[in-house]
């Protein structure tokens, strides 16, 4: 049997996921990169964008809707600390779309330049990927 | 003898008082299992950004980050010091404004500028009492701590010590030890330091210099160490928001201990007024007829 990775997906709120995998794509800052087994110690920054786990085995694999972190590869143990993460096949677009008003709302009231718009647009970007990648 | 009524309305104070605990104590007890469950799911995020900072900081330490680095005087100290909106929580507030005021006035006298940041209402109105102006002050974190909050601290301070205005910044918190104790943490967080990294021997990986950075490890480490910093405060308000349920519903219990054993003293004291009057009243009913008989 091929040799497989351990994948897994954890933000400051949880752990969204962890299971085996054959493959695993992440939007790293410098483009996107694809880890497989044997992959050498690796640390990168993450951009925002999709995260793709090739479940092995199966032809489907697993996808999420990331907003910026990091990626770290040892031990055929892959990390990916995002700051936000979604499953894709969670995402409800109508709930996405009324959010993303709300914050679009909450950034006009908020004095520019604080930490708070800096959260707000973040958000607002992240919700902006979702809707993308769920299309 | 005390009066009846008196004594009654006192049993019915205590009972009203003893329900309000209880419900307290009820309502903390299901507050308790969200907050730990909190803690619970944020803890692999902690530990794997701990272990990458440590991996990092190993082999690029020379790199002499702003918030690695010690600044050579040492004047001005920053305390952030979390606590609850609420009272009624036995010791939770106490102790650690007690703690933070000691090290504060001990500081002081040691001819540093103190910056204290507060979070948490009952630190500010105490703070307020005892002169001791805050710069910066949250409120509505205890309830529900939210990572937006925790950045704002963690900009605030970051932006303060790189610019140079502060020279050491202080964590001072209620760690949840169970569900029952809590720890008095006073914990520096910056300047970061390899030690508060706690990594042991070891956990250090042996394949350090073979780790390959992408954009570069520098740059890793530039956009890491504020995300470590927000982790670290958003941690610490999490486990002091399950520590505050903790305290709360521990001395919610014991007030209602309490009331129940005044209740039963009370009760014992009405019954035996009670039986003194019936007592009276027979004997002069029998006292009546017997001078009816002569």
């Amino acid at each position: 049997m091929a040799k497989t990775l351990i994948c897994e997906v954890v933000t400051p709120v949880k752990k969204i996921y962890s299971a085996e995998a054959a493959m695993v794509t992440a939007p790293a800052i410098n483009g996107e990169v694809g880890i497989l087994p044997l992959h050498a110690p690796y640390v990168s920054i993450l951009s925002s964008g999709e995260v793709r786990v090739s479940l092995p085995d199966e032809k489907v694999s697993k996808k999420f809707a990331i907003s910026g972190g990091y990626l770290e590869v040892k031990n055929d143990e892959v990390i990916i600390l995002a700051d936000r993460a979604i499953d894709l096949d969670e995402i409800d677009r109508q709930a996405v779309q009324a959010d993303l008003e709300k914050i679009e709302e909450r950034l006009t009231e908020t004095e520019s330049g604080s930490e708070m718009e800096k959260f707000l647009t973040e958000e607002r970007d992240y919700l902006k990927t979702q809707l993308y990648l769920s299309e | 003898m005390a009066n009846l009524r008196d004594i009654k309305k006192r049993i019915n104070s205590v009972k009203s008082t003893k329900q309000i605990t209880h419900t307290m104590e009820m309502v903390s007890s299901a507050k308790i299992r969200k907050a730990t469950e909190r803690i619970l799911s944020s803890n692999p995020y902690n530990e794997a950004i701990h272990k990458m900072l440590a991996h990092l900081t190993e082999s690029e330490f020379k790199n002499k980050h702003p918030l690695l680095q010690v600044h050579e005087e040492h004047k001005h100290v920053t305390f952030i010091i979390i606590v609850s909106d609420r009272g009624l929580a036995g010791g939770f507030n106490a102790n650690i404004l007690h703690a933070a005021e000691k090290k504060y006035r001990e500081l002081s006298n040691e001819g540093l500028l103190i910056d204290v940041i507060v979070a948490g209402k009952k630190g500010i109105s105490y703070f307020n009492y005892h002169n001791i102006p805050t710069c910066l002050s949250f409120t509505g974190l205890s309830a529900d701590p939210t990572i937006a909050e925790a950045r704002e601290i963690s900009a605030f301070v970051r932006d303060r010590y790189i610019n140079g205005e502060t020279d050491e910044v202080i964590l001072v918190y209620n760690h949840a030890r169970n569900a029952a104790d809590q720890d008095l943490m006073i914990e520096k967080v910056l300047p970061i330091s390899l030690e508060a990294l706690g990594l042991d021997e070891e956990e250090k990986p042996e394949f350090e210099s073979f780790y390959e950075f992408e954009p570069s490890a520098s740059r890793v480490l530039d956009v890491l160490l504020p995300d470590y910093l927000d982790t670290t405060i958003y941690h610490a308000l999490i486990d002091s928001a399950a520590a505050e349920q903790g305290a709360r519903r521990r001395a919610m219990k014991s007030a209602t201990d309490n009331a129940s054993e005044i209740i039963t003293t009370l009760q014992r004291q009405y019954n035996s007024a009670r039986q003194a009057a019936i007592t009276t009243e027979i004997s002069e009913i029998v006292g009546g007829a017997a001078a009816l008989e002569d």
